[in-house]
């Protein structure tokens, strides 16, 4: 073993440039520096604590931080408060007062200071009546040196010059870097607010003070606390064993709607919520004339309130957690779900929450640079917790919302017949010659409205009809695509393959035919099969730049063993270039498919040579899609009428095929024509759609 | 009888499939053949089923939809890649819609190959195995290779996100159902936000796009 010839003692020691790098880089705003500080006076025990600001619109000014905290001596000055990453989060031990300390790991905190050029601390501790603590920081110096350990701080102890009983810490930061706009100023007013849950009743709770006309302005609003105007309010909350209930109650108070765990948790099949109580409150607020029209609060009013204070914030242990509630935040997708399902779903605009967590085990931990929560096992649940407790809601108030429809309907109907008998009541008064011929009208008007209601009635059933078809028929392709033509392909090659080893010399005489017509029909089973949930696409539903000539073949593509089947050629002449617009595909799609299927029912009584014609054509930023056969044309109906829902000459028919392309262009701004029989001998149809480009 | 491929003895293949006549067909495809197809009954518990693997199969063939009628606990995607974890080669044999190629993506860096049931043949077998094992050595073919590639966010629409991968294609946007995402990107997506992710840019069709690890700036 070598023996070592000299010892050196040596150290990591840290550049100066790391505190520039720690202080400005981790952390992400002014408002968020501050509220650093501001947390510390909570953990302080500290009741109040203000802000003020000076002169910061210009480079220069000064912000000073005071609380009635308890103060620090030298030892907790030097061992702790300039102890940078060190996190004083010890979540059990509670602080005088009983909270339980926010925790910083003192990099936020340098961000502040670092704000300015000077930082000035001044500290008057609890236990040592008469005296303060006095340490200076002059980031110059740090400019100027090479290691941090070279500047050294001194902290003065004084004799404290006035009589009176001072407890608590002053932190200035002065000479600020950059200057300080009015938004950044709203920013920390609405932080400093928001800081100590004001949405609790508590009047003992911390409540941090800016001195500023935004702070009052702000404060002036969040004291309104619009929450009596909610219309449903969300009570939730998971306890110590992970059990999860929740009510909603009205603006009154009365609880409309309880929930037990099973009820809540159906998705997680009744497992427990892994994370510490919590709970969530949240008002929802039905913002129209309307509901706000009896009401003492104008809807303009909430609105406001709801713009500045809306969302769901939390807190842990009291504190608010950033980002959680910010504008722009919606960590619980409520805008995404009520984006997806509209109805009775809330949003960050139209509701305010708060999600208390007690986390007396530190089992939730902030982002070093204090963008929230690192996204653990324990944050993820909670998360769950909230949007389970909001699905929940969300079908409870669909509940509510069906039953009223289904009261309106039987209101309208009450209402009709009573307008009905107090008219007939009205005519009987006239006299004798006019009586008559307004009893007529009547009459002739009732009729035609019934006739009205009957066309509709079966229109809105056809649709019905139609679309549990689709349902079942898509049920039906994935069942028969995923197995029963599984099975069928895979054993009809096993046929095929043992044929072959083993009759070989009979194989093309006797079996190949057969082999070959039972793979072509399953090739056509699959088409039928793929052709349904081709269509059912929810991609296709999104609208996006399509090109209508794609669209128009791969429609053909997945029609072409139904043109094999029956003998129709399709051909097509398209433009140059590539025709598009902005709009889903399944609309194009539809556009394309149901004059296909227009024209190859047209071409089913016909021995000819069928053939189906496409082509396009552009003229100033329209482009006309011709779909024309040569069947035996429009005949038996007017061709007016072929676009109205339920027109058809085809027993079987649906009659919607071509009012669902009306209606598709329609929509896309473009028009719809036919001609009975066009330049091939049958149907002519002309659709015109303006695109955006070529 | 057994096959040796990549140096791996291969001999028992477990057909997993919740038809049973889909299962009878790919057990006779395999009659005569170099394999011993064992057509798999009902599992209940899937770690169970697989830490008995070695005394029941040497390699497994999977339908993905076995969820449905109860006969798996979790669909075949799922079991192909925790086959690939326990080192056991395994292909997924299936024809998959829009809606099943995002669930079955969030397993396909463990999913070396995706048969449809038309290509399923013994030679077609042996070529998949022959990929899949050499996965299992980190041998990996360039359609399958992971590279670190630019991403922008199209558009959010509920559940989904679209990115667009201008080095795979500029035009067309990707769906990916938002669950697909790392709990800490799904946090921070917005759109137009840029970011890199690794992706196999090398394949020529959508369906065999999949992703690695995502770059949080």
């Amino acid at each position: 073993m070598a023996i070592a010839l000299q010892t050196l003692e040596a150290q990591i020691r840290f550049s100066t440039q790391i505190i520039k790098r720690l202080g400005e880089e981790l952390n992400p705003s002014i408002d968020q520096s501050i509220l650093e500080l501001v947390k510390n006076s909570y953990d302080a025990n500290a009741s109040n604590c203000i802000v003020e600001l000076d002169s910061i619109t210009e480079i220069g000014g000064s912000i000073k931080i005071k609380d009635d905290g308890d103060g620090m001596d030298s030892d907790n000055i030097i061992n702790g408060w300039l102890v940078l990453g060190e996190s004083s989060k010890k979540a059990n031990i509670k602080t005088r007062l009983g909270r339980i300390p926010s925790g910083s790991k003192g990099l936020g905190r340098l961000a502040a200071l670092r704000m300015g050029t000077v930082a000035k601390l001044q500290s008057y501790p609890k236990d040592e009546t008469g005296t303060y603590y006095e340490l200076i920081i002059d980031w110059n110096k740090y400019d100027n040196a090479k290691l941090v350990e070279d500047v050294s701080l001194p902290v003065k102890k004084f004799k404290s010059t006035t009589d009176k009983y001072v407890q608590g810490t002053c932190i200035s930061i002065e000479n600020l870097r950059n200057k300080i706009g009015d938004r950044e100023v709203t920013r920390i007013a609405r932080g400093l607010i928001l800081l100590s849950d004001p949405f609790d009743d508590d009047p003992y709770s911390f409540r941090p003070r800016l001195i500023s006309e935004e702070f009052k302005e702000m404060e002036q609003l969040v004291a309104r606390r619009y929450f009596d105007d909610a219309d449903y309010h969300l009570v939730a909350n998971v306890d110590k064993n992970g059990m999860a209930y929740a009510s909603i109650n009205d603006y009154k108070g009365n609880v409309l709607f309880q929930a037990k765990h099973s009820d809540l948790s159906k998705k997680r099949k009744g497992n427990i919520y892994e994370c510490p109580p919590v709970t969530f409150d949240l008002w929802t607020f039905l913002l129209n004339e309307i509901t706000f029209s009896t009401r003492p609060t104008s809807v303009g009013e909430v609105r406001a309130w709801l713009k500045e204070f809306g969302g769901v914030h939390l807190y842990e242990n009291g504190l608010r957690v950033s980002p959680y509630g910010n504008p722009g935040n919606d960590w619980l997708d409520m805008n995404l779900s009520r984006a997806k399902s509209p109805e009775e779903r809330p949003s960050t605009n139209t509701s305010i929450g708060a999600v208390r967590i007690k986390d007396s085990g530190s089992l939730l931990s902030q982002k070093t640079d204090r963008s929230g929560f690192i996204e653990n096992d324990v944050f993820h649940e909670i998360k769950s917790f909230c949007k389970d407790a909001l699905d929940w809601m969300a079908r409870r108030r669909l509940e509510v919302a069906e039953k009223k429809r289904s009261a309106e309907r039987q209101r309208s109907k009450d209402e009709s017949s009573g307008t009905k008998e107090s008219l007939e009541n009205e005519i009987k008064l006239l006299s004798a010659s006019r009586k008559s011929k307004v009893q007529k009208a009547f009459v002739k008007y009732e009729n035609a409205r019934k006739n009205e209601i009957k066309a509709l009635k079966s229109e809105i059933q056809l649709y019905r009809t139609l679309s549990t078809a689709g349902i079942t028929a898509a049920t039906f392709s994935h069942e028969s695509r995923g197995n029963s033509i599984k099975a069928i392909t895979v054993s009809l090659k096993t046929i095929d393959k043992r044929i072959k080893e083993h009759i070989r010399l009979k194989y093309d005489e006797l079996f190949k035919r057969p082999i070959d017509i039972i793979s072509n029909s399953l090739d056509s089973l699959a088409v039928l099969g793929n052709a349904t949930l081709s269509l059912l696409q929810r991609e296709k539903r999104r609208p996006i730049k399509v090109s209508i000539h794609k669209i128009i073949e791969t429609s053909i593509e997945i029609l072409l063993p139904f043109f094999d089947g029956r003998d129709i050629k399709v051909n097509t002449d398209l433009t140059n270039g590539n025709p598009f617009v902005r709009a889903s595909e399944a609309a194009i799609e539809s556009i394309v498919t149901n004059l296909l299927n227009n024209s190859i029912v047209a071409l089913e009584d016909t021995t000819i040579d069928r053939q189906i014609f496409i082509k396009t054509i552009v003229e100033e930023s329209v482009l006309s899609i011709i779909v024309s056969d040569n069947g035996p044309g429009i005949k038996g109906i007017n061709i007016r009428d072929i676009w109205l829902p339920g027109e058809t000459t085809n027993q079987n028919g649906t009659g919607l095929g071509l009012t669902i392309v009306r209606d598709a262009v329609l929509d896309l701004g473009g028009k719809v024509s036919a001609n009975a029989n066009g330049a091939f001998g049958g149907a002519e149809f002309i659709i015109e759609i303006p695109i955006l480009g070529i | 009888m057994a096959r040796l491929i990549e140096n791996v003895e291969i001999e028992r293949l477990c057909i997993i499939d919740d038809d049973e006549s889909a299962r009878a067909s790919y057990v006779e495809e395999f009659y005569d053949s170099v394999f011993t197809p064992v057509s798999q009954g009902k599992v209940k518990d899937v770690e169970q089923f697989l830490r008995k693997s070695s005394d029941t199969f040497d390699a497994v063939i999977s339908d993905h939809q076995l969820k449905k009628k109860n006969y798996f606990p979790i669909n075949g995607a799922q079991v192909v890649s925790m086959c690939f974890d326990r080192h056991i080669p395994s292909v997924l044999v299936t024809k998959y819609d829009q809606a099943q190629m995002s669930e079955i993506r969030r397993f396909r860096s463990k999913i070396p190959v995706i048969l449809n049931p038309s290509q399923f043949a013994e030679d077609t077998i042996i070529r998949s195995l022959e990929i899949c094992i050499k996965e299992l050595k980190g041998e990996f073919r360039s359609d399958r290779k992971l590279w670190r590639t630019l991403i922008r966010i199209d558009s959010i629409e509920g559940n989904h996100i679209y990115i667009i991968v201008p080095s795979w294609d500029s035009k067309g946007a990707i769906s990916i159902a938002k669950e697909e995402l790392p709990a800490e990107i799904r946090s921070i997506i917005e759109v137009d936000k840029r970011m890199h992710v690794q992706i196999n840019i090398g394949c020529e069709n959508i369906n065999d796009l999949y992703f690695g690890s995502w770059e949080i700036k």
